[in-house]
């Protein structure tokens, strides 16, 4: 479904206002990965690990530097025009924050046929029959059609977002933190609503959170980032009854309660980009930078695994 | 032994519209080294909670009730007698550190200044204090600490400094509101340890409000479950994870996905303050609504295991 190859983007970011120099920030750093057809494929990471920049990447709303994305073999950075536009209909986003990602002028009727006339997927006549049905698979009914994106809760906004991206039957959706501003009960609510979707819709997911337990609950497959960098790749249970990498095992620990080793903070500019806070880090890691090695079912960067 | 006692504490807030009720009957206890996780949704009342206890809510809050502290009702004593116990004996840590700093003051000199002024020390006495706090909270380097500035630190380093502060005075409670969420899994980790360590080695009490039940069940030793600034129910924290009685609290558990691998999510959405339900507030999203359930509110009642819990399911 999705083949991502190395790819690399970088953030120039002046320190202040007045500064003539810049730094280089690696927002993601080689990233490599496959998604198969129907899979869903957790991304988790610590807020600035390059996440969001991944998203945007896939989603064309951003060119990275350097690497691919074939999409269904396609290569995707090269797409020009009306293949352009079909792609646009084929993959689809949910972002954080319903209420920005939400035109907040429109009403949900506009919001939702926004899309399906753009691709020309229905009659104009027919366009309030499609939403209500669309309106209806995400668990609202018709009276929602005209209200605005401020007269609903987030949970609701949550649920018209999702709404718009599956508008034009999309084969592959990339949910960013889709429930990370939500109430635990409407995290629920909308997790499940979202497994739904993907199964009935037989839809491929990228499921992006912070959070570990969540990102287990919905993933097959999943990928640990860190600082622009994929840690570790797996399957959903041999990662979790295996990890390999300190940070991998730092989230597990974490999310099960265990007591872990002390976090180190320092030793800027290693290579490892774990370095600073590793509590196993050994000599090499400071010169060299770990790659990501293994087999297809599971993957690690770090020398103690034997990398290279 | 009773360090805390909150009877009957009911809040209402003036709005344009009128008086809102945001507590309505809430009666609650904390023991001598008991940490007691005060646990709801966004909205239900914990951050209002926290600042009656300590009388800081502004002048269009109307308060009833009592909340007994060493024998005395701080809802009655004057400001005077309250501002000795604010941060004397109880202290409170906000989720936000950055906002609780003064951005242009060294760290040393801002817990420095709330030293001189409560206990009127010399110096070079507040000096020492504040580098044996500093190191308290599990600064390595507690002399180059001091002379920093907030936006020199990281976010949990921000939030360690406050915690400093709010120990300085040997408070007997400490309130901690959301004190870790702004934060990464790892500074977070350490910050719940850093609280453990503190409230054992000072012998505190703790009220830690959160809407993580997760962390709830790594730190707290009892658990109150608030919903629409009502508790709903109280239990010590083992019986509360192994057998939630109030069908919120099992839907809460099941949402946060605590137990395995099973999502039961909860119907329907928080009603608003101005429009709350009828009989039991949580009878429009129950799944074992009964008649009695719309027409009157469940009380208070306590279960076995000196639990409490607020349903007609358990009794009247
Ligand atoms: N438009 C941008 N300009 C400059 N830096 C950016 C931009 N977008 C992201 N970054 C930086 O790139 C890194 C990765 O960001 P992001 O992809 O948003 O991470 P995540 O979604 O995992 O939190 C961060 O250090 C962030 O500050
Ligand atoms: N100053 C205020 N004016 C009006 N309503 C308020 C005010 N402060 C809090 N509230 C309301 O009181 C309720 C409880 O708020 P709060 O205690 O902050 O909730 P929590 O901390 O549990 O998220 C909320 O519905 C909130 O909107
Ligand atoms: S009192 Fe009735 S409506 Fe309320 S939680 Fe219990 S069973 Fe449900
Ligand atoms: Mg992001
Ligand atoms: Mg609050």
């Amino acid at each position: 479904m999705l083949s991502v190859r190395n790819l690399s983007k970088i953030y120039e970011v002046k320190k202040s206002v007045f500064a003539i120099s810049s730094t280089k920030i690696k927002a993601l750093d080689s990233v490599s990965f496959e998604l198969k057809d129907g899979e869903t494929l957790g991304v988790v990471g610590e807020s600035g690990s390059g996440k969001s920049t991944l998203a945007r990447c896939i989603l064309l709303l951003e060119r990275p530097d350097s690497g691919s994305i074939r999409f269904k073999g396609i290569d995707i950075l090269k797409l020009k025009g009306k293949d352009f536009k079909s792609l646009r209909k084929e993959v689809q986003i949910v972002f954080q924050d319903p209420y920005s990602s939400l035109n907040p002028r429109k009403r949900v009727i506009d919001i939702i046929s926004e899309p399906i006339l753009n691709f020309s997927l229905e009659q104009k006549e027919r366009i309030k029959e499609r939403v209500t049905g669309i309106l209806m698979s995400v668990g609202l009914d018709v009276s929602f059609m005209y209200k605005y994106p401020h007269e609903m809760s987030g949970g609701q906004r949550q649920r018209i977002a999702i709404a718009r991206a599956l508008a034009t039957e999309p084969s592959l959706l990339v949910a960013d933190e889709p429930v990370s501003s939500l109430d635990v009960s409407i995290q629920a609510q909308i997790l499940s609503l979202l497994l739904e979707v993907k199964k009935k819709n037989r839809l491929s997911m990228i499921f992006i959170s912070h959070d570990l337990n969540v990102v287990r609950f919905v993933s097959e497959r999943i990928i640990v980032m860190f600082k622009g960098k994929v840690l570790e790749e797996g399957g959903r249970d041999e990662i979790f009854s295996n990890p390999l990498h300190p940070y991998t095992r730092m989230l597990i620990a974490y999310s099960k309660g265990e007591p872990m080793p002390v976090k180190i903070e320092s030793g800027e500019g290693a290579s490892c980009v774990y370095y600073q806070k590793c509590p196993y880090r050994i000599k090499r890691c400071i010169s060299d930078q770990p790659v990501l090695f293994g087999t297809d079912g599971h993957k690690v960067a770090c020398f103690l695994e034997g990398g290279n | 032994m009773k360090l805390l006692e909150i009877e009957d504490l009911s809040v209402s807030v003036l709005t344009e519209g009128g008086y809102v009720d945001i507590i309505s009957g809430l009666s609650f206890s904390i023991r001598k080294g008991e940490i007691y996780g005060l646990c709801g949704e966004s909205g239900c009342g914990k951050t209002v909670t926290a600042l009656s206890i300590l009388r800081l809510l502004g002048s269009n809050f109307h308060i009833k009730g009592s909340i007994f502290f060493s024998g005395a009702n701080l809802l009655s004593i004057p400001e005077k007698e309250m501002r000795q116990i604010r941060g004397g004996e109880i202290s409170i840590v906000f989720q936000e550190p950055m906002t609780s700093l003064n951005p242009v003051l060294k760290i040393g000199e801002q817990i420095g200044e709330m030293l001189e002024v409560q206990l009127k020390l010399k110096k070079k006495e507040v000096k020492d204090r504040v580098i044996e706090l500093l190191k308290e909270v599990g600064f390595e380097d507690p002399e180059r600490r001091y002379h920093q500035y907030p936006h020199q630190l990281s976010g949990g380093q921000r939030q360690r400094v406050l915690i400093s502060m709010a120990i300085a005075l040997n408070p007997k409670l400490i309130i901690c509101d959301e004190p870790t969420t702004a934060l990464d899994v790892a500074s977070e980790w350490e910050i719940l340890n850093l609280l453990l360590k503190l409230v054992k080695q000072r012998n505190m009490a703790m009220i830690f409000i959160t809407h993580n039940l997760h962390i709830v069940e790594r730190l707290c030793t009892r658990v109150g479950i608030m919903y629409l600034g009502r508790l709903i129910e109280e239990q010590k924290k083992d019986i509360f994870f192994e057998r939630p009685l109030h069908p919120y609290s099992q839907g809460l558990l099941s949402s946060a996905l605590i137990r395995g691998d099973e999502l039961k999510p909860i119907k329907g959405t928080v009603p608003d303050l101005r429009n709350i339900p009828s009989g039991c507030k949580f009878h429009p999203r129950c799944d074992y609504v009964m008649d009695v359930c719309i027409k009157e509110e469940p009380k208070f009642v306590k279960t076995d295991n000196e639990g409490y819990v607020r349903c007609f399911l358990y009794g009247t």
